[in-house]
């Protein structure tokens, strides 16, 4: 009998403390600002996948590690973000709300946030300036493509629909708009698609110019070897105006094409300073020049007439390994795979370039990660800071002050 | 305890340990064979007055431990060894004591008759141990609940089951919401529901535990990761299986309950037995409806003049539930052919408004689910033939279930009810039609190999057809698909001892059929995809009593949870084929015991157990480049823990129930995206998040007999649900300042019923989470705050 009193009373005990120490560990701390850098690692298997931003003070030595230092992005942020200074900005989709926001004090804060609904989802974005923001994504049904020009100091948004767009051909019943938008010269470049409700697209794309603020289209160039399109959701980094005002664009994404027998190729397309449509003579396919298709979205300018591209090395089993070479902009050719860097896993924007040098987070697999920098003045590649590892991705990394 | 599991994690991971009771199996059959000896059998049967059969009744040699039950035609054998004069105690619940003297010479027959005790019925059994403490006392880790003792309460199934250890129900919101029920840490899928051995959702998608009114049941049993064969199915983590009234007497059961948010909650269950016939009559249903516009407290909403999001207090204004449920089964009991033959037939069905998203700002006003199914079905019993030995159960149901998911508002709605221009609330403009077409069936044969042997054989088969399209597209989907198990089971208890060691030996085939049509876009044609594969299964259940209320136990199960057509086959768009998709497997050990003790008026029931799961190849969709999806085995999760459960009776006047559960599920997935070398993943031997670890319940109940004039009991029930808190995300990355948890729950609920003659009439009110406590299971998923009902009920025995 004394058992069972002593057993009941345990178990009494210890509800009644865990009652009372609810708060204690609930307390929030001042934590260190996060650091110079910002890498965007996904961690823990389905369903317990969480997102965090790790802080970095340096890409070029130490070891980075997210134990306590991960600002927890879970279901606030995602990796589609648009990122300019030391704000993100992110369309909600489901919960409708477009917010610019910061990393202050280990956690993201919502500077401000406005209702939106413009788009069924982000295709796109480009700068005007630093204070003007245009965004273009498809409406609800994609049956017409959306704008909407956003002044990020005081987030208020006008919104508007294109008209004149390329007519939906027989069969197919949605638009896709291409994520590949630029401001070059007081025009707005940007790749329509058509899919059928298979999600099979046409064979061809449409290469739209638009005038800002106007939005008015004008020219439109067409070319039938890919259906893809670029794309700057914000996942991707597929499109660039290069120094010499020349606006560059890879086609991923890509989708089944062919009556769904296949995807379409990915090619690198060109419209020149002062022109208005592709450049006709200037359609590089990746496998061709690379020797492996292309990865879904990342082909970044090196700012010295190269890009970096990352392409896909092998899929088995549905996972993709990933490597990265160097295309010489102006002729079109590869200059060289990047073959010190091993075979990563997939990863979205795992890459920034900053005074021509491209700072690569790779997930490898093996017992040690990198930050690996390719220097496209002297073009070597080194090793930078180690990451501390076993994420299951680096969807992003930037600079972040 | 959590010493014994780890011994067991240790020497079980060595792989030996079952392969040495496969080899001692003949030995054990061999002694025990021959060890059979000369005794006076004592057969008979009990009876109530209106001469029906009484199961579960206690026969008891007096000052001996030795004694029978009787089943369930309220027969029962009783061995003694010695001659002479005893006397035998008969017990059970709901009747009066009855003891008698005979003079054991020979074999001999008895037929007993017991005078009914109706106050008993509603108190915890005293001296006869009742159905569900016996259970608790076999070889599985059960939870049993008797849910009469809830009868005058407006809880549906899901809120008691909640309140036992090892059980965590997590609802989204209101009445009919979504939830997320688990057994000792596994959880969605890894739980299979049924319905007297029928898996519930032959009834159509009504038929969930937060639906069914405690009045439809007689008891609901948990099997926590160990289940008999005769539960035909691919549970990985554990069986529910809700059981009815299955007595031939006439009894209605009808209740009706109003309270809170407009909530209306009624159960009518009821049989007629004509007794010269033979033919039954057997209805139950229930009707449920509320508004859910409970107050949420703290949400957002757009301000057009501030020009900001403000936080304010506003009620829910999408969320009305109704559902419904009619099951009439006519038959035949109690002939030469049959115990019973019954055919029958269900309706169902619900309509609901969706209110939100995975969490609160995401804001519905427009999206519904309705569904509705009906279901056809034959079921036949007969026990003792080939002279006792062998007893068939046979059912066999034809079912149809629809539903649909609309969301064609294209809006985005806020707290107050507006609402702006939009995209469809759910990411697409559907009219999403689900069409599952089913046919089961069941064999279960039991065999009584020798006195305290038995074989059970359980086959099932279950075929769905599974067809979903677009109404806004197209009228059939193009591209069904067929998923057919097979299922089989072969037991074989040995009762040692004299009834003090039970042991059950499982052994379990799971046969997976799947066909889908898919688009080849070569052929340019739609071609049939099929495969077929087998898995086994094994497990072991023993329990020991040291003495007649002492007893340990332990069991073992390696288990699966098949693979789904989706999963196998994708969609021919964006989901890609994985035909060499394993299924969800897992390893489940739970080692437990009990103690239960009276002294004069007061009396003890104490069970305690541990349980580790081991389950590998959790399945889901892992997306490749080009936005390809497709589903693999890719998480792996270990999870140890310990339970205890302490209740106290005193009379008739008090009864008290204290639990406490400590789960501690781990990530056991070495690699990341499903690979098997490199890289250690960095949440490998993580705690998982987002799982409540620590939670315990509470309850008291005060009552008393003809306090208000004969034949009446007032009775005060008061429950204390606690909920320890928890990490939404992985604990050990994030800053402090982003490190979110869900917190520390502690949710009261009180009851006040009254009951005159002798529980014929019943009038209750209650009241849920009393002290307007704000309360989520899930991140920033609010439940019902205060709430009051008054219940009415009438029972008829």
């Amino acid at each position: 009998m004394k058992r069972l009193f002593s057993i009941s009373s345990l178990i009494a005990c210890l509800l009644l403390l865990n009652a009372c120490s609810k708060n204690d560990d609930n307390n929030t701390k001042p934590s260190t600002e996060v650091g110079s850098y910002a890498m965007w690692v996904q961690v823990g298997s389905w369903p317990n996948v969480s997102y965090y931003i790790m802080g970095l003070n340096s890409v070029t030595e130490g070891t980075a590690t997210l134990s306590g230092n991960g600002v927890d992005v879970t279901s606030v942020l995602n990796a589609s973000v648009i990122k300019r200074d030391s704000f993100y900005y992110y369309y909600n989709t489901t919960e409708g709300r477009f917010g610019k926001y910061q990393i202050v004090n280990g956690a993201a804060k919502a500077i401000k946030e406005v209702p939106f609904t413009n788009f069924a989802s982000l295709a796109g974005h480009t700068w005007i300036d630093e204070n003007t923001l245009v965004m273009i994504g498809t409406n609800s049904a994609a049956t017409a493509i959306n704008y909407s020009t956003v002044n990020v100091t005081t987030m208020t948004i006008t919104n508007g629909t294109f008209t004149g767009l390329p007519a939906l051909p027989a069969g197919y019943n949605a638009y896709r708009v291409g994520g590949d938008l630029q401001y070059v010269n007081g025009n707005l470049f940007f790749a329509v698609g058509f899919r059928n409700p298979d999600f099979i697209m046409y064979a061809g794309i449409s290469e739209i110019q638009a005038s800002y603020p106007g939005f008015k289209i004008g020219d439109i160039s067409t070319d039938t070897r890919t259906s893809g399109m670029g794309n700057t959701s914000g996942y991707f980094a597929t499109s660039f105006v290069d120094k010499n005002k020349d606006m560059y664009f890879l086609t991923s994404w890509v989708s089944k094409w062919a009556g769904g027998t296949g995807n379409a190729p990915i090619y690198i397309y060109r419209i020149k300073n002062g022109e208005t449509k592709l450049d006709a003579g200037y359609h590089v396919k990746v496998s061709d020049v690379v020797g492996f298709e292309a990865a879904s979205g990342l082909f970044m300018d090196l700012g010295n007439g190269t890009a970096l591209l990352k392409y896909i090395i092998s899929t088995v089993d549905n996972n993709s390994t990933y490597g990265y070479t160097i295309i010489n902009l102006s002729t079109g050719t590869e200059v060289k795979k990047l073959a010190e860097i091993p075979a990563g896993a997939g990863s979205e924007r795992n890459v920034f370039v900053e005074n021509g040098k491209a700072y690569i987070a790779v997930v490898s697999g093996q017992a040690t990660d990198y930050i690996w920098i390719y220097d496209s003045a002297t073009g070597a590649v080194t090793k930078g800071t180690a990451i501390s590892g076993g994420y299951n991705s680096i969807s992003r990394i930037e600079r972040l002050k | 305890m959590l010493l014994l599991i780890e011994y067991f994690t240790n020497h079980y991971s060595t792989g030996m340990s079952f392969n040495r009771v496969l080899t001692l199996l003949p030995l054990l059959l061999l002694t025990l064979f021959t060890t059979a000896q000369t005794t006076i059998h004592i057969n008979g049967s009990v009876k109530n007055a209106q001469s029906q059969p009484i199961p579960g009744v206690s026969i008891q040699v007096a000052n001996t431990s030795n004694r029978a039950m009787t089943d369930d035609n309220g027969r029962f054998t009783l061995k003694v060894s010695n001659t002479g004069k005893v006397q035998l105690i008969i017990t059970s619940v709901g009747f009066e004591k009855l003891v008698k003297e005979v003079d054991l010479q020979a074999d001999l027959t008895l037929h007993l008759t017991l005078q009914s005790n109706e106050q008993q019925i509603n108190q915890v059994e005293v001296n006869g141990k009742s159905q569900t403490r016996q259970l608790k006392e076999s070889g599985f880790s059960i939870n049993a609940i008797d849910t009469k003792l809830y009868a005058n309460s407006t809880a549906d199934l899901g809120q008691v089951l909640n309140r036992t250890t090892g059980i965590k129900m997590r609802e989204q919101g209101g009445v009919g919401s979504d939830f997320n029920f688990s057994i000792n840490g596994l959880s969605g899928n890894a739980v299979k529901f049924f319905i007297d051995g029928i898996p519930l959702d032959i009834m159509g998608s009504t038929m969930t535990l937060n639906n069914i009114p405690v009045n439809i049941a007689d008891r609901v049993e948990v099997y926590k990761g160990v289940a008999p064969v005769s539960l035909g199915s691919d549970a990985l983590g554990g069986s529910v299986n809700i059981i009815t009234n299955q007595h031939l007497y006439n009894y209605l059961d009808a209740s009706y309950s109003y309270g809170s948010f407009n909530t209306h909650q009624s159960a009518i269950n009821g049989q007629y037995v004509h007794q010269p016939t033979g033919i039954v009559l057997k209805l139950s249903g229930f009707y449920n409806h509320s508004d859910n516009n409970y107050l949420m407290k703290g949400v957002e909403i757009w301000d057009n003049d501030a020009n900001e999001y403000v936080k304010k207090d506003l009620r829910r204004f999408h969320d009305n539930y109704t559902s419904v449920m009619g099951q009439l089964e006519l038959g035949i009991a109690n002939k030469k052919w049959a115990d019973v033959l019954f055919i029958g037939g269900s309706y169902s069905r619900f309509d609901r408004d969706i209110q939100t998203g995975i969490v609160q700002s995401i804001v519905y006003g427009g999206v519904t689910r309705d569904g509705h199914a009906r279901n056809f079905n034959l079921r036949y019993k007969k026990d003792n033939l080939l002279h006792g030995r062998l007893g068939l159960n046979f059912y066999a149901a034809t079912s149809r279930d629809e539903s649909v998911l609309t969301d064609t508002t294209k809006r985005k709605y806020y707290w107050d009810g507006s609402y702006i221009d939009g995209n469809p609330e759910t990411g697409s403009f559907r009219v999403t039609h689900i069409i599952r077409p089913r046919v089961f069936s069941r064999f279960n044969a039991n065999y009584k190999l020798a006195e305290n042997h038995h074989v059970n054989l359980n086959y099932s088969f279950d075929r769905t057809k599974n067809e979903t399209y677009n109404s806004l597209d197209t009228d059939v989907d193009p591209l069904p698909g067929k998923i057919a198990k097979h299922l089989g089971g072969l037991s074989y208890q040995m009762d040692l001892f004299d009834k003090r060691w039970t042991n059950t030996f499982m052994g379990k085939y799971y046969g997976l059929q799947l066909s889908k049509l898919q688009y080849d876009y070569n052929l340019l044609k739609n071609v049939l995809q099929s495969s077929f594969k087998s898995y086994y299964g094994y497990g072991l259940a023993s329990v020991f009593k040291i003495t007649p209320a002492a007893g340990v136990k332990a069991s073992f199960e390696h288990t699966y949870r098949l693979q789904q057509i989706s999963e196998v086959f994708g969609d021919s768009y964006q989901v890609s084929n994985n035909l060499g998709l394993d299924p969800e497997a897992s390893d489940n050990i739970n080692i437990g015991g009990f103690y239960g003790r009276k002294v004069a008026s007061h009396e003890f029931y104490v069970e305690a157990a541990g349980f580790f799961r081991s389950a590998k190849g959790f399945i889901y969709a892992s997306q490749s480049d080009n936005n390809q999806l497709q589903y693999k085995n890719l998480a792996d999760v270990l999870v140890r823990g310990g339970e205890a459960e302490i209740r106290y009776t005193y009379n008739k006047l008090l009864n008290a129930v204290l639990n406490i559960t400590y789960q501690n599920a781990i990530d056991n997935t070495m690699y990341p995206n499903g690979s098997n070398s490199g890289t250690v993943s960095a949440t490998y031997k993580d705690k998982i998040p987002n799982q409540p670890w620590l939670y315990g319940n509470a309850e008291l109940g005060i009552g008393k007999n003809d306090l208000l004039g004969k034949d009446t009991r007032l009775q005060f029930n008061w429950s204390s649900q606690y909920t320890h808190w928890y990490y939404r995300s992985w604990e050990g990355f994030a800053t402090q300042n982003s490190l979110v948890t869900i917190p520390t729950q502690f949710i009261h609920n009180a009851l006040v019923s009254y009951s005159m003659q002798q529980n014929r009439y019943n009038i209750s009110v209650e009241c849920k989470n009393l002290t307007n406590t704000l309360a989520y299971d899930n991140f920033r998923l609010q439940k019902p705050g205060r709430a009051f009902y008054v219940k009415l009920r009438y029972f008829l025995k």
